[in-house]
């Protein structure tokens, strides 16, 4: 998959969120994939998650791991087409498209 | 006027405690002092102290605990930390009575720093066995204990057993029913359009611990369940595990193993956890729920493991061991129409439903007095 976009909405759930929040800054879509050993994606941050968190007493410090969003939507394939009606319906601003053993393939962003 | 000190550490015994802290609250002769500790406070966990709080409970006392790493070491280490707080905390608080409830350590540090400061301690859940450290706790914690409530026959003839004298010793069933037999679960409705469920497929719910004395392990353990569950590909609603030493390579098992059918859920509220129970086929893993609260909801069970072993176990729990074979071939068997129809209309052998208004009737009229703070071993 694409090393930029790796970089751009990526991050290991081993990071505090403070990163998430300057990752999340400079990509302009809200949120980041999560992603444990060997580019299994194990969840989704955005900035209300760890707006949330910080609200209910979470440190700069808290890893990824532990507020992180652990039910998120996911495609099977780069359908740009399915990708656009979630967009469309849902809140939600990145899709990554997982193999069978959620390992991430591609990341679909919205405009 | 009483006034009962209630120490809670982890969503599980909140369960048992939330009935009964309802009845004092009701009662001019009684009040209470929460004191909240351990999981509750942590974010990992939920943070679910916020869940006492919107159930509306006066919180008296939060004690951090925890160190970080919920290794074996860091437990330990973790029940000093608990035990110099509630000592100053019982001391400020001059409680008439300590309530106590379970098999955790918070529990069992309670109980002795009650008993050495010469204040009653009851004890909800007393008698029973678990099989790991928490076993251990239960039955020291008998032993600092003056009031033992018992929540089956089995439990209290263990007490008596163990020497304990028989006037101490109340069968009272287990508390945690009584909501459920209220009603007080979330509906199916909800449960399917909260947790994003099918309600036309059948259900598994997933709750496995790590089992402390096989912490080192319990990664694989984890395996083996989700191995099972991904070869039945049946809708999964998976539930993170406590903090109990081993949770970790829990945690990194679920994630390296997760398929794409299980959903996965951080801190369950009470109502939804039973009301899960209520929708789901089959509950699988080690959590005691299994043994207590599905009987009451006719859920076939399938117990993983060496976490439960000995207590007591209605007709809907199949034993198995960490196989992923065998985990399988419980569930199928477990899902069965004639399984299903062996547990339709069940006895739960834990009771079913007013052991919180007999906990608070006790608590409110035992003599309190050296007949009741001495104790004799009767054995």
């Amino acid at each position: 998959m694409d090393k930029n976009k790796m970089l751009k909405y990526t991050i290991n759930e081993e990071f505090p969120i403070l990163d998430a929040m300057s990752l999340i800054e400079e990509n302009e879509h809200r949120s980041l994939i999560v992603l444990g050993d060997d580019d299994v994606v194990v969840g989704t941050i955005s900035d209300g998650d760890i707006r949330k968190a910080i609200l209910r007493g979470e440190l700069l410090s808290t890893k990824i791991r532990n507020v992180m969003n652990l039910n998120f939507i996911f495609l099977k394939e780069s359908n740009i087409d399915e990708a656009n009606r979630i967009f469309a319906k849902s809140r939600i601003f990145l899709i990554p498209v997982l193999d069978e053993d959620n390992k991430i393939i591609d990341l679909i962003e919205s405009y | 006027m009483r006034r009962i000190a209630v120490i809670t550490g982890s969503r599980g015994e909140y369960g048992y405690i939330r009935p009964i802290i309802k009845l004092i609250e009701n009662d001019p002769d009684l009040d209470y002092e929460l004191i909240v500790t351990n999981m509750h406070l942590l974010p990992d966990f939920g943070s679910s102290y916020r869940e006492i709080e919107k159930d509306n409970l006066r919180i008296s006392q939060k004690i951090p605990m925890t160190l970080a790493g919920y290794t074996n070491v860091t437990m330990a280490k973790s029940l000093a930390v608990f035990m110099l707080s509630i000592t100053d905390t019982f001391e400020r608080i001059k409680p008439d009575f300590i309530l106590l409830a379970g098999d955790r350590g918070e529990q069992l540090i309670s109980a002795i720093v009650g008993a050495h400061m010469n204040i009653p301690v009851a004890h909800i859940q007393a008698g029973e066995l678990s099989g790991n450290v928490d076993g251990m706790s239960r039955h020291a914690i008998t032993k600092f204990a003056h009031i033992h409530f018992a929540s089956n026959v089995d439990a209290s003839e263990r007490l008596l057993k163990m020497g304990e004298e028989k006037f101490r010793v109340k069968l009272v069933g287990a508390p945690q029913l009584d909501e459920f037999r209220q009603g007080f679960f979330t509906s199916p409705e909800e449960i399917y359009y909260k947790f994003h469920l099918t309600p036309e497929e059948p259900l598994i719910l997933l709750v496995q611990h790590p089992v402390t004395e096989e912490s080192w392990n319990s990664g694989m353990q984890m395996e083996e369940t989700l191995k099972a569950i991904s070869r039945l590909k049946m809708q999964t609603l998976l539930v993170y595990p406590n903090n109990d030493a081993g949770s970790v390579m829990i945690q990194k098992s679920i994630e390296k193993h997760r398929k794409q059918f299980i959903h996965v859920e951080r801190n369950l509220k009470r109502e939804d956890y039973a009301g899960l129970m209520n929708v789901a086929n089959i509950i699988v893993g080690n959590s005691s729920s299994a043994l207590l609260e599905a009987p009451s909801f006719e859920l076939p069970a399938v117990n993983i493991g060496r976490r439960q072993i000995g207590r007591l176990q209605g007709i809907n729990v199949i034993n198995v061991e960490h196989d992923s074979e065998k985990i399988e071939a419980a569930i199928l068997k477990g899902l069965s129409k004639e399984f299903k129809q062996a547990v339709k209309g069940m006895e739960n052998p834990y009771g079913d439903g007013d052991a919180s208004q007999k906990i608070v009737d006790i608590l409110k009229n035992v003599e309190i007095d050296q007949h009741l703070l001495n104790k004799t071993l009767t054995y």
